[in-house]
């Protein structure tokens, strides 16, 4: 039996120590230099500085600003990807012919690196050069529009974008979810008299709970992380208005070589993450249906 | 046309007398060079600037047994990987690029090897004095040091359609509008009245309106190009003596304001204009003034230049040159330039090939070989050595004399980029709430203006105001040594 035992752990320590490596070191030591002030000059050693980086980040407008829209396109994006992912989802399930090849295409703009999708819409959405004005102005009359350096214009076009990105993925992994109620359950309650709505309303959603509990965290962190897209859509303006948190925590890292205050932002966005996961799982997540889901 | 001719026979006899000095000093391709036999990592930017190395590597490699072995590294964030470099230890680059902002940075850091005792034992002193004075003591020294060579030698100059200013309805209208005649504009006053006389009405006979003005962009990672040598030229600076801000003021928000005017006198949706759309925008429409970079004067006339897509030769022909305008406050005028965006090129504190590196450097900086990466279509690499600034200099490209003398004295009056440690993270303070101003419609000049201010005293005190200072009395010191009045 201690034998067994041994031979697991041997087993299992690979995996053990990759994980202790590149997952909890870097980790300790990013909560290890939140604390510290360091120089761009490496020769000029990191100091303990307590909760300065805190104080310092509290007291930038563009660290609040950069929670606030983080926060607005969380909101929108989460929600708008969540109901058209569940409706291509539908859509893509009544498909009883070469699912397998839509779904492959309508997976493209997930496939897309964020930096060349950032790109093509700020390209898309350029005011003068833009097929986007272009479209508004032919069809409807409407003179050009200053997406990607007016408000709320430049939070659209960034919530657009993401949306686009990534509501394929959230709708495949619906997909999913949907070929796994038993086709006799809905069959049952057709036979019972339920209505399509009904149906939706009182299997569907409820054996769907788990696949919106999984993509919605996903999606949540994903958003949280967003970097390339706004990045080049707006370049974070007007003014300083759609630097998200992707990109404030970039331009401390990269831009300005502040290492404390970056891991500081880390410290905090990883906190701030597990509290909105927690909060997402509790309104997503029906302990009553547990059973029911599986 | 005589008068072309005699400023062609001039220009050619100082080019001429200039070169053979420095043929005679030693510093043509020599006769027998050491030859070094190493591959040097050289960090430069990507496209367009990569001419700058990419003509001379047979040259080096036959000459000197020097390979180079190109990194491109994206314009904006070069000196992050220099920053990078210098975090792990090392000893990625022999040769790094990047805009001079970064120099105070990178060399407070101790990344980029102090340059004298190198120029001195490679004789290369002469080499160094042919840079044209503003770029060598703003741009190439630190603290006195001299610390990087120019490789693009940007800065912005007028750009004008004379057939605009010379249209005899527009001159009798200004002057039935105005009383004055119409002429180029002296201060920012005049230009924003003539940017706004020639907005709305066809001057250019084209059959569409025209417009007043156009910068080279208002991307928001540009935008304090264009708006800091209004301030200076209207007293502001960077900092004061102690290292506050000394652009919150009636100089900074008045230039703010002028700019925020301007805008609405060019083409519509010019905010969102990239570098390129810019100067498409510029072809496509009548624009009557622009502020733009050397490259188009430089290159504009070529057909195979990135200008030929957008207008080109046809439209170059309209073009004239001349300074930007400027303030006159308290009975002093100052009009300064916008010289941002330029390059350098520095050798690192950590390479083992530093002779190596000064072979390249003597390479980049001789006449006839630099004259390479200028006089190619294909090259970002703009004038900065005084024995770029003749026609005669140009085998391939075609700038005019006028052009040329307009550039030169561009470049000797132009405003610096900030150069000092902490220049990303001030001027990104700055880029914010001067791009949420001049896009936005709600907040005043001064209510933004004092808000990057209070960021870049939050910004001086993290890096340590008594070092800030020191560092900013360094730049003064260049300013000084360039010859710049600048007030604040």
């Amino acid at each position: 039996m201690r034998g067994q035992k041994r031979f697991a752990w041997l087993m299992a320590a690979p995996s053990i120590l990759a994980m202790v490596a590149l997952g909890i070191v870097p980790l300790v030591w990013m909560v290890w230099t939140a604390f510290q002030s360091f120089s761009p000059n490496p020769r000029i050693p990191p100091r303990f500085s307590g909760l300065d980086n805190l104080g310092n980040l509290v007291g930038d407008p563009q660290f609040v600003g950069s929670l606030k829209i983080t926060i607005l396109v969380l909101i929108a994006a989460l929600i708008l990807q969540l109901v058209l992912g569940f409706i291509l989802a539908l859509a893509l399930y009544s498909i009883k012919r070469a699912r397998g090849l839509v779904v492959s295409l309508i997976l493209i703009p997930t496939a897309i690196a964020p930096i060349v999708a950032g790109i093509v819409w700020w390209m898309l959405f350029n005011t003068r050069f833009g097929a986007i004005n272009s479209v508004l102005f032919q069809w409807f009359g409407i003179d050009p529009v200053n997406w990607t350096i007016e408000m709320p214009t430049a939070y659209i076009a960034i919530v657009v974008a993401v949306v686009w990105q990534w509501t394929p993925f959230v709708a495949v992994i619906l997909l999913g979810g949907l070929t796994t109620i038993p086709r006799d359950t809905l069959d049952a309650a057709r036979i019972d008299g339920a209505t399509a709505w009904q149906r939706l309303r009182y299997i569907v959603l409820p054996l769907m709970r788990p696949f919106f509990l999984v993509v919605g965290l996903l999606m949540i962190i994903e958003i949280v992380r967003l970097y390339e897209l706004p990045f080049y859509i707006t370049q974070g303006g007007p003014g300083n208005q759609t630097v998200v948190a992707g990109v404030f925590l970039f331009k401390l890292a990269f831009s300005f070589f502040d290492l404390g205050r970056a891991s500081m932002m880390s410290v905090f966005l990883v906190i701030a993450l597990s509290m909105i996961a927690a909060l997402y799982m509790r309104l997503v997540a029906d302990h009553k249906n547990k059973g029911a889901s599986g | 046309m005589t008068q072309g001719k005699e400023m062609n026979r001039r220009a050619f006899l100082r080019y001429s007398a200039a070169t053979g000095a420095l043929a005679a000093a030693g510093f043509a391709a020599p006769a027998r060079a050491e030859m070094y036999n190493v591959t040097l990592n050289i960090m430069s930017h990507p496209g367009q600037i990569l001419p700058i190395y990419t003509h001379h590597t047979d040259f080096l490699k036959e000459t000197y047994g020097i390979t180079l072995n190109l990194l491109e590294s994206p314009d904006p964030t070069s000196y992050q990987d220099s920053l990078k470099d210098l975090n792990a230890g090392g000893g990625k680059y022999d040769m790094v690029m990047h805009f001079p902002r970064y120099n105070g940075d990178l060399t407070s850091a101790g990344y980029l090897k102090p340059l004298d005792e190198l120029i001195e034992k490679h004789d290369a002193g002469a080499l160094f004095d042919n840079i044209s004075d503003a770029y060598r003591k703003l741009y190439c020294e630190w603290g006195g040091d001299t610390i990087a060579i120019p490789v693009d030698g940007d800065v912005a100059m007028m750009y004008y359609r004379k057939d605009a200013f010379d249209n005899p309805e527009a001159q009798a209208r200004y002057r039935e509008q105005f009383g004055t005649d119409l002429k180029l504009p002296r201060t920012w006053d005049d230009f924003k009245q003539i940017a706004a006389f020639f907005t709305g009405w066809d001057w250019a006979g084209s059959g569409r309106n025209g417009y007043g003005f156009q910068t080279s962009t208002w991307d928001r990672a540009f935008i304090e190009q264009q708006w800091a040598p209004m301030m200076a030229s209207a007293g502001g600076n960077w900092f004061d003596d102690e290292c506050n801000p000394a652009f919150n003021n009636a100089a900074g928000v008045r230039a703010a304001n002028d700019l925020k005017a301007l805008i609405a006198t060019a083409p519509p949706g010019s905010a969102s204009l990239s570098w390129g759309q810019t100067m498409e925008t510029i072809f496509a429409e009548d624009v009557a003034m622009s502020l733009w970079y050397m490259d188009l004067g430089r290159l504009g006339w070529a057909e195979n230049s990135w200008f030929a897509s957008s207008g080109g030769p046809e439209t170059m022909a309209k073009f004239g040159y001349a300074q930007w305008p400027g303030y006159e406050i308290d009975g002093i005028y100052r009009n300064f330039n916008s010289m941002f965006y330029g390059r350098v090129a520095a050798v690192t504190n950590f390479t083992e090939n530093e002779d190596a590196c000064m072979a390249v450097i003597k390479t980049l900086l001789t006449p006839e070989r630099r004259v390479l990466s200028m006089d190619d279509a294909q090259s970002g690499s703009d004038m900065f050595l005084k024995t770029d600034y003749t026609t005669d200099a140009f085998k391939v490209l075609t700038p005019s004399q006028e052009f040329l003398d307009a550039a030169k004295a561009v470049i000797s009056n132009g405003f610096p980029e900030m150069n000092m440690p902490g220049t990303g993270e001030y001027m990104d303070a700055l880029q914010g709430e001067l791009h949420g101003f001049l896009t936005g419609d709600g907040d005043s000049a001064e209510a933004a203006l004092d808000r990057a201010a209070d960021r870049w005293q939050s910004i001086t005190d993290r890096y340590g105001r008594e070092n800030q200072i020191a560092a900013w009395a360094k730049v003064r010191a260049s300013y000084k040594a360039a010859g710049l009045n600048i007030g604040g």
